[in-house]
Formats: structure tokens, sequence, C-alpha cells
């Protein structure tokens, strides 16, 4: 083979190329932490990348939906459970005023206390959650009962998803905690107790204990199934976030580039280049018959 | 029988002739670096015996280095290598415009969409929850539209290469021709012969990384270029070379898509179509890239916009809105009946009706008092992980286009790297044949040094012999 000056250079000159743009390739990975930074990086782990990306956008959304209803639904149980404290409070109010030995002052009294639960059980039907009135179905945006303690909302469910596909209701229903569809009406009870209490109606005022004990039932009925609501909420929301975490963990390992592996990448990469320098310098100064005259 | 003066012929002769030979090794030592330079010899030849010359030596011509299979061979890599460089770098660019980085991405804007109607889904009647599912829509549909632009705009930027590329080749053809003129016309075998051919071979080279051509040696010295089935220089005839659109299916006036079109004019002649056979050189790495590639990328998007466009229709007239009527199409603008026609990424649109009355968003399913649930709002919702017409979910839809594309970028960089490699190998054959190699070089500068000294030796001797004689006399 006949060697010229250029063949020299063009080799040398090729070595030092690609061991530059090798140097500069690893000293961007291990800038941006990123070894995946283009899909021709590596196209099929490239697409996975950018599914699993919509996947995990997915399980985040998931997660923070199952969070907010689980979180609105443990605010419904409580005002559910402080509903039925109203109940037995208003029961024992129609049970010590059932006999006839009390005053029409004392009637008087425990009919402005019972008008005051019934207020209470107007505002606890109409707490309000992150998404809104919680008894008032998909009516979010209007209280569920009125001052009166007419229920103005709706029976519908507001349907999160909890696995790809299935749903479940994030929300209870207020028709059957506080009004008649749940068998009696609340307020209806409370208001009639409040009225044969100023009218010395001891009849109506026996009466109210049994629809009483029927309104603190449907209450707690509901009560329960906000339990198993926020159960079921919680462990979807927990499934969720343990399939978010190892999601992320893959994403990670396959996006992010391993900062110990790409430093000695790096570091071979340097030598190589200095190893190319080194021999260049040698091609350079390689004795030749020109160096004789 | 020589006679003393005849000696001195002789002598002036070898003077002459390894002047001209430190001549020629100057030239080659000078020209060493120079792109293209071929390496000179002077050819020596002996002089006859008799009359007036006791033989001696005289320079015949300069003979020019230059192999056959070394110079085709460098001709079809550069063809080659420009092919492939030009196609890796329009990919390249058409990558940046698919995948954008983190959050830019047609996949984000997607991700975002879908997010809408989770959020939706939890107070269907929140206006402002309506508004965002229409922001979101919109972004959706501008994503499709920056993207299909872009990959316009990329295909309308190559046609600008391509011309620019074929301005170069013509004003190459027309110096060859010069060239090629200057070639017949000037003495054989000289310096000045092989400086000219030397510019020619380097032109025919330049042409070839634009247009691969194949090259023909004329007894005359001149060479003809064919290329592409036809003569584009030919015995001082050179055709034009032009490039402009075609329609992409001509059976579609309504496509309004185009493909470029190379055609090869004689003066005053009829422009010949030599498309098809554009297959080397930058001009066919820029048709493959602008006429099939990214043709398939956008045909990838407008399907992915139609499709999506239909599904999210679909799902979204399945419901009842806020008016409890069924809600108008979600997308809009351009999307045909049954099939995706082509600029459907680039005309989908979010239907300005809906951000009119964003309670024509349907988030209900069925005939119940405003507003009436979420479980059309969810379905929507679910369009995230569907499959969209059994090809998969839009993301994995966004996943699959960005893998042919970054497929196709890695074969063309790989392409171009072995090219690269190629080109390098048969530069080296060149170097090989017509190289200067400087020791080579100092070795003949020595030799003609020597010779020159010697043949000053025998002038100054016969110089010294006549002088003698004449004191003799």
């Amino acid at each position: 083979m006949r060697v010229t000056e250029n063949i020299r250079f063009l080799y040398t000159s090729r070595a030092l190329k690609d061991g530059a743009s090798r140097m500069l390739e690893l000293s961007t990975q291990i800038a941006s932490g990123q070894k995946l930074t283009r899909p021709s990086d590596a196209p099929a782990t490239y697409s996975a990348v950018v599914q699993r990306s919509d996947a995990m956008r997915r399980l985040a959304s998931r997660k923070e939906v199952l969070g907010q209803a689980a979180s609105d639904l443990r605010l419904a149980e409580g005002a559910l459970a402080s509903s039925a404290e109203l109940l037995v409070r208003a029961r024992e109010v129609a049970v010590q005023f059932a006999d006839p030995f009390n005053g029409e002052a004392e009637r008087d009294a425990a009919a402005k206390e019972v008008a005051a639960i019934r207020q209470q059980l107007v505002a606890l039907a109409n707490t309000k959650g992150q998404r809104g009135y919680l008894f008032a179905g998909t009516q979010t945006k209007t209280p569920a009962v009125d001052a009166t303690g007419n229920f103005v909302g709706d029976n519908l469910p507001l349907n999160v998803e909890y696995a790809d596909g299935q749903y479940t209701p994030s929300n209870l229903d207020g028709a059957i905690a506080f009004s008649a569809a749940g068998g009696v009406d609340p307020f209806a009870v409370l208001k009639q107790l409040e009225t044969d209490l100023n009218a010395g109606n001891l009849v109506g005022v026996r009466g109210a204990l049994a629809t009483l004990e029927d309104a603190h039932e449907q209450v707690t009925l509901v009560r329960t199934e906000a339990g198993v609501a926020i159960n079921r909420l919680v462990s979807a929301g927990d499934f969720t976030a343990h399939a978010l975490s190892r999601a992320e963990a893959l994403q990670a390992k396959e996006k992010q580039g391993d900062l110990a592996e790409l430093t000695t990448q790096l570091t071979l990469a340097q030598t190589a280049y200095e190893r190319s320098i080194g021999v260049t310098r040698q091609v350079l100064n390689v004795a030749s018959i020109v160096d004789r005259f | 029988m020589s006679t003393l003066f005849s000696i001195l012929n002789t002598a002036q002769s070898g003077i002459a002739a390894n002047a001209t030979g430190i001549s020629v090794t100057g030239e080659n030592i000078t020209g060493a670096n120079t792109p293209g330079f071929s390496k000179r010899t002077a050819l020596l030849e002996n002089l006859p015996l008799g009359g007036a010359q006791a033989g001696g030596v005289t320079v015949a011509g300069v003979a020019r280095a230059h192999g056959l299979f070394a110079e085709r061979a460098l001709l079809v890599e550069h063809g080659h290598w420009g092919a492939a460089d030009a196609r890796a770098a329009a990919l390249s660019r058409a990558e940046d415009v698919l995948a954008p980085g983190d959050g830019l991405g047609l996949d984000d804007r997607f991700a975002d969409f879908f997010e809408s109607w989770d959020d939706l889904a939890q107070k269907p009647d929140d206006l402002a929850l309506r508004r965002n599912v229409a922001l979101k829509g919109e972004s959706l549909a501008s994503a499709f539209n920056v993207t299909a632009n872009e990959l316009e705009a990329i295909r309308a930027g190559l046609l600008s290469d391509a011309e620019a590329v074929v301005g170069e080749v013509n004003a190459r053809l027309s110096r060859i021709r010069q060239l090629n003129d200057k070639v017949a016309s000037s003495q054989s075998a000289t310096s000045g012969k092989a400086e000219l051919q030397d510019e020619r071979d380097r032109l025919i080279r330049e042409v070839a990384e634009r247009l691969s051509v194949t090259v023909l040696s004329k007894d005359d010295g001149t060479v003809a270029l064919l290329s592409s089935g036809v003569a584009l220089m030919d015995g001082g005839v050179v055709r034009t070379l032009s490039v402009s659109t075609q329609p992409y299916d001509p059976l579609t006036p309504t496509d309004p898509r185009t493909v470029l079109k190379f055609e090869a004019t004689l003066p005053g002649g009829t422009p010949r179509d030599i498309t098809n056979g554009v297959t080397g050189g930058r001009l066919a790495g820029l048709r493959e890239a602008r006429d099939v590639d990214l043709i398939a990328r956008a045909e990838e998007l407008d399907q992915l916009a139609f499709d999506f466009a239909g599904a999210a229709n679909a799902a979204h007239a399945s419901g009842l809105d806020l008016n409890l009527n069924v809600p108008p199409d979600l997308f809009v603008g351009g999307l045909g009946a049954v099939a995706a026609p082509p600029g459907s990424a680039e005309d989908i649109t979010f239907n300005p009706t809906i951000l009119a009355d964003l309670r024509t968003i349907g988030a209900a399913s069925a005939l119940n008092p405003p507003p009436g649930g979420n479980e059309n709002a969810l379905a929507l919702s679910a369009l995230q992980s569907g499959s969209l017409a059994g090809l998969g979910s839009p993301a994995e839809r966004v996943g699959q286009l960005l893998a042919r594309s970054g497929n196709d970028l890695v074969a063309a960089e790989t392409e171009q790297r072995l090219r690269e490699s190629t080109r390098s190998h048969a530069e080296q054959l060149r170097e090989e044949t017509a190289g200067v190699s400087l020791d080579e070089e100092m070795i003949q500068l020595t030799k003609f040094q020597r010779a020159f000294q010697a043949s000053m030796r025998v002038l100054q001797t016969a110089d010294e012999l006549l002088q003698e004689l004449v004191q003799r006399l």
C-alpha cells in the first residue's frame, strides 16, 4: 500500500472526529441526566417511555381523583355522624317532653332547641367538600336542601374510575339520607316535632319518637355506605399509588442515565480520545526523509 | 561518433530535462494538500543518436496519475454519501418537530385533554372546568396543526434545498464543459493540462455528491457525464437540470400534496423527466426524505387526527349537554367521513360552537335534570386507554409514530456513517494511486538534483576539453 501524506491525515482526523463526537454525546447525557433525549436514541424504548408517561399521567390523575373523592366522603361521613347525633338529641328531647309534667315554658325552649337542630341538620346536609355540595348528587353547585329542608338535589351518582374501565360512585345519596326518599323526611319530622312542642301536642311528640328513630337509622345506613365507599376508594388509591410508583421507577431507569455508568463511559471515551491525540502527534512527528534535508 | 560539440548538446539536454523534473517535483510537493491534486511525473526519454546530438534526454511530457477504478469508486461513494447525508439531516429536523421535548409533545397534549375530562367528571356542572376542557381540546388540535405545519414547512424547505442543489449542479456542469474545451485544446501531457483535468475531476466529484453521475472518457481527453438515463453533458452540449413539483396522487385532484420532479433539458429542447432515475446524490436523499419519509409521517399524523376526532366525536355524541341536547362534535375541520384526507392534522379544530357555549359540552349520558351525571365525561376520559380504530391508544399511536420516525433516522444515520466510511476508503484508494507522498518526492528531487549536477559536470568537462584543444591549436 502506498501511503501518502493525505492518507495519514485522513485516518487521524477521522479518529479524532469520532472520539470528539462520542465525548460530546456522553457529556450531554451526563449534563442533562438523561440518556434518552430523542426517539432515534432508542426508538422502541422511546415509544415505551411515551406510552408509560401517558399511563403515569393517567394513574396520577386517577390517584388525585380517588384521594379527592375519599376526602370528600370522609367529610360526608362526618356530616352524617353529626346528623345522626342531632337526631339522637332530637329524640331525647321528644322522650323528655312526651311527659305531661313539663311546663309550657320548658316545651317552648324544647321547641326552640328542635328548631336549632333542624337548622343544624340543614347545614350538615349542605356540607361542601372539594367537589361542591356533597349530598346534592350531581348538582354540586347548589345546596342539597333549601332553608326549609326540602331536598333540591338529585340522586344521581358521580362515578370515579378506580381501575381501567371500572367505576364506582364517589358520592352519597343525599335524597336517601335527608328526604322522604329514604323512608322518612327528617326535616319534616323535626318541623312537626317543633310544632307539636309549641302546641303542647303530646300525642304528636310521642309519635315523633318512632319516626326520629327511623330517620336516625336511614342516616346511619347512608353513613355505613360512606364507610364502605371510603374503604374502596382508599384501597384503590393505594393500589394506584403503588402502580404509579413502580411506573415512575421503571421510567426513570429507562429514561435517565446511570450517572456512574455514564461517567465510566465518558472516562473510557476520554482515554480513547487522548490516545487518538497521541497517535496523531506520533503520525505528525514521524521521522520523514523530508527532515533529512 | 560524438563530437565535443555534440557532448555539449547532450549535457544541455540533461540540464533542461532534469530542471523540468525538479519543477514537476516541486509542483507535487506544493500541491500535496490541494484537494483533487493528482501526482505528476516528468516523462524522460532518450534522444536519438546522430547528427549534432550525441544521445541525451528530453522530457516527453508530464504524466498525471489517474486510477480509473479509484476515481469511479470515489464518484459512486460521493453519490451514496450525499444521499445519506441529505436524508439524515432532513429526518433529524423532522424528529425535532415530532418529539419537541418533555411536556411539549402531542402525547402530552393528549394527556392534558383527557385529564381535563377527568376533572370535569368530578364537577360536571362547573363552567370553569368546562372551559378547561375546551382549552385543552383547542391546545390538542393546535398541537396537531403545528406538528403538521412544521412537517410541511420542512418539506417546503427541502424543495428549496433541492432548487439550490440543482443550481449548484448546473453551475458545475457549465464549468466542466468549459474545462472540457480547454483540455481538448491544450497541449497533451503538460502540467497545464493536468491542472485542468484535476479541476474538472474535482468538479465532477462535487456534481456526483449532488447527483450520481457516470463518466465516459473520450480519446480527445474530454469526458461525457451521464445521469438518470440521460447525457447531462456530451461534446459541448449541456442539459440544464431543473426541479419543480408534481401532484403526489394525479388521480386525486383534491390531494394538495406534491412530490419533486426533476427534468433535464437540452438547449432549445423539451424537458425530459428524469425523476425516477435520480437515485444517488443529495438530490436523491432530499427526494426520499421529502416524498417518502415525511409524507409517510404526515399520513400517520393525519390518520391519528382522523381516528381520534372520530372516536371523540362519537363518544361526545353519546351524551347529553347541560341543555339536554345531543352535544355537537368536539372536533371539526377538514375531517373526512370515512377516511383521513391529507391535511386532516393540519385542519383539525376544536369546535368553536362549544367554545361559544360551554353548556354544549356533554358530560352526562342519560336524560336527567342537568347536569345529569358524569358518565359521558368518564367515557371521554376513558378514550385515553381505548384503542383508536383498533390500532392502539392515542399514546400508543404517538409512540408508534415516534418509533417509526426514530427508526428511519437511525437507519439514515447508520447509512450516513457507513457511506462516510466507504467514501473515506475510496478517497484512500484514490490517494494510493494519485496522491502525493512527500518521501517519494524528496527522493525524486534528490535524483533530479544529482542528475542536474552531473549534466553540469559533463558540460564543464566538455568545455575544459574544448579549451585545451583551442589552446593547442
